[in-house]
């Protein structure tokens, strides 16, 4: 056999060894399926495969596939625990089954299979709680996100303390690579938290909820924060100037001005404290 | 006793580096001898994987092992990958760099497995040509895990060791000899590993893997979840004998207990490490 020959011969096997094993269903319709047959049609792939003394060989591509949906299972709810508590065992490895058949992994490193699980939730059928389901795929998706995120320096004292007082109001606020917020119209990050200190999870529930998701001396982090305290970190990591995000904190919160401008002083020297900010850009 | 090809360290006796295990080795610093690293587990972050992983290299020596090279696949090679393989080498200053003898997907999918290769002169003709173009971009020789295998091909006309006696001098590359695998093979596909063991060229091995399984009756399969079993020590013990030794490591990678207990399972190497015995002259 020449080297294209090989080429084409060896592929052919591949590809359907490979359409097997990720096949949703039993190993007999896996082999038997227009997807895999159209490959190497199933008589042909028999003779490829040699029978052991104790396993047919059926049995032994079985191994493959029953270990490859097993694996993915496990690599999912490292990054998904909240989803798989929330699914219970049998919906969770359904919903996985699903979730591979639409987004199978195309990337060399298993930590990137996660990235289209909220996206799957949006659209896939037969999601049970979508919009629930949605909002926590989402955090645990940063979570691992901002896990993975480069360190940036710190905001110190010293730099907030060298900004000169007129400057304040044009200045702009630059967070930490490794921070996010969350507008959530459910209990998501209580639901999550009690997962994680394997508690009982509290009843799903329509609530608003805000969160800033952020990283500190490489520890993750999630910090509730009230709406004005969201609208103003919103405001500050869109870039707006400091005087802005105040003036829009305002006009958007039922609290008074004074009571506001009384609570952004401690808000902000609590945010530098957590660690929220790289540095501060003034014109 | 024989050295290997490229004179790579006898590195004596280390574990894979598990998450588990950091705060024992941050904190004791344990007296071992060396670590070896998943690859892929530190090539797409800038989190805090790499910044522990810095912190071990700064007082261990490192070596790594990927499971993502695909050099069996028909599929081009990943250059992206290959490069950040390298960047990463350079940076933990890797002693070597390992792989498996098997492919992982086809088509731009990934199954994460190691999948075994059919066993003849065209497919060992590809792989040493694969072989030599990773050697090539990573500026270092290529390193080859033989894989533990549940299936086996008809279209195979060699044997595996055959296949890597060949391929290991063909393409310069060296061997990681995995015992556990070699007797995980055996079992499922009925051949003599002290054949398998006894035909492997001493100066092509540059390390030993061992790891437990779990032997299900009709097959075993390779789960790195316990102790390694004597037969195991006894193929290890076997080839010692041939390689006069080589840097050795236990992988555990499911249920992996205390890392005081994974180390005591691979300081138990000493023992069955022995030199050659002299050969008695006759009188």
């Amino acid at each position: 056999m020449d080297k294209e020959n090989l080429q084409v011969g060896l592929e052919r096997f591949q590809r359907w060894m490979s359409a097997a094993i990720m096949y949703k269903g039993t190993d007999n319709q896996a082999l038997k399926s227009t997807e895999v047959e159209k490959e190497l049609p199933w008589a042909e792939a028999l003779k490829f495969i040699k029978p052991s003394k104790t396993l047919t060989q059926i049995e032994r591509i079985g191994l493959y596939r029953s270990m490859y949906i097993l694996r993915l299972v496990d690599v999912l709810k490292i990054d998904f625990p909240s989803i798989a508590a929330y699914l219970g065992d049998d919906d969770y490895y359904d919903f996985v089954e699903r979730y591979l058949q639409v987004y199978p992994s195309r990337s060399y490193n298993l930590n990137n299979l996660s990235y289209d699980v909220p996206d799957f939730i949006k659209t896939a059928p037969k999601i049970k709680n979508r919009a629930f389901l949605y909002e926590l795929a989402s955090l645990e998706l940063m979570l691992s996100h901002i896990f993975n995120v480069e360190e940036t320096p710190l905001l110190t004292k010293e730099d907030v303390a060298a900004i000169t007082a007129e400057v304040w109001e044009t200045a702009k606020i630059i967070p930490i690579k490794a921070f996010h917020l969350f507008a959530f119209k459910h209990n998501t990050n209580a639901y999550l938290e009690a997962v994680q200190n394997e508690v009982k999870p509290p009843k799903v529930k329509k609530q608003d909820t805000w969160l800033a998701v952020y990283r500190r001396n490489y520890k993750l982090w999630r910090l509730p924060l009230s709406y004005d305290a969201y609208n103003m970190l919103s405001d500050i990591v869109a870039g707006k100037t400091l005087g802005d995000a105040i003036v829009n904190a305002i006009e958007k919160s039922s609290e008074s001005q004074e009571v506001l401008q009384g609570q952004v002083f401690n808000w902000f020297q609590s945010w530098v404290k957590e660690g929220f900010f790289q540095k501060i850009e003034t014109p | 006793m024989s050295k290997n090809r490229w004179n790579f360290p006898d590195l004596g006796y280390g574990i894979g580096l598990r998450t588990v295990h950091y705060p024992t080795i941050l904190e004791e610093s344990p007296a071992i001898d060396w670590f070896e690293i998943i690859s892929e587990n530190y090539m797409d972050t800038k989190g805090r994987p790499i910044y522990i992983l810095d912190k071990i290299a700064e007082k261990y020596p490192i070596v790594m092992h990927g499971v993502s090279m695909s050099i069996g696949s028909t599929d081009p090679l990943d250059i992206p990958y290959l490069k950040k393989l390298k960047e990463l080498a350079n940076r933990v200053k890797a002693l070597w760099v390992s792989d498996h003898l098997c492919w992982s997907g086809v088509a731009g999918t990934n199954i994460h497995d190691l999948l075994p290769m059919p066993y003849n002169e065209e497919s060992l003709k590809y792989t040493i040509s694969r072989v030599k173009q990773v050697s090539e971009i990573l500026e270092r020789p290529l390193i080859l895990e033989n894989p533990s295998a549940y299936i086996e091909f008809t279209s195979s006309d060699i044997t595996e060791w055959d296949f890597l006696v060949a391929l290991t001098k063909e393409s310069d590359c060296g061997l990681l000899l995995d015992v556990n695998n070699v007797y995980v093979s055996s079992f499922n596909h009925g051949f003599d590993p002290n054949e398998y063991i006894d035909a492997i060229p001493s100066d092509r091995v540059v390390q030993y893997h061992l790891a437990g399984h779990t032997n299900k009756g009709t097959h075993i399969i390779d789960t790195h979840s316990d102790y390694v079993i004597d037969q195991v020590w006894q193929l290890y013990e076997r080839s010692c004998q041939h390689t006069g030794g080589r840097a050795t490591l236990v992988e555990w990678d499911d249920e992996i207990p205390a890392f005081e207990v994974v180390h005591a399972e691979v300081l138990k190497a000493k023992a069955y490490r022995k030199q050659p015995e002299v050969a008695m002259v006759g009188v």
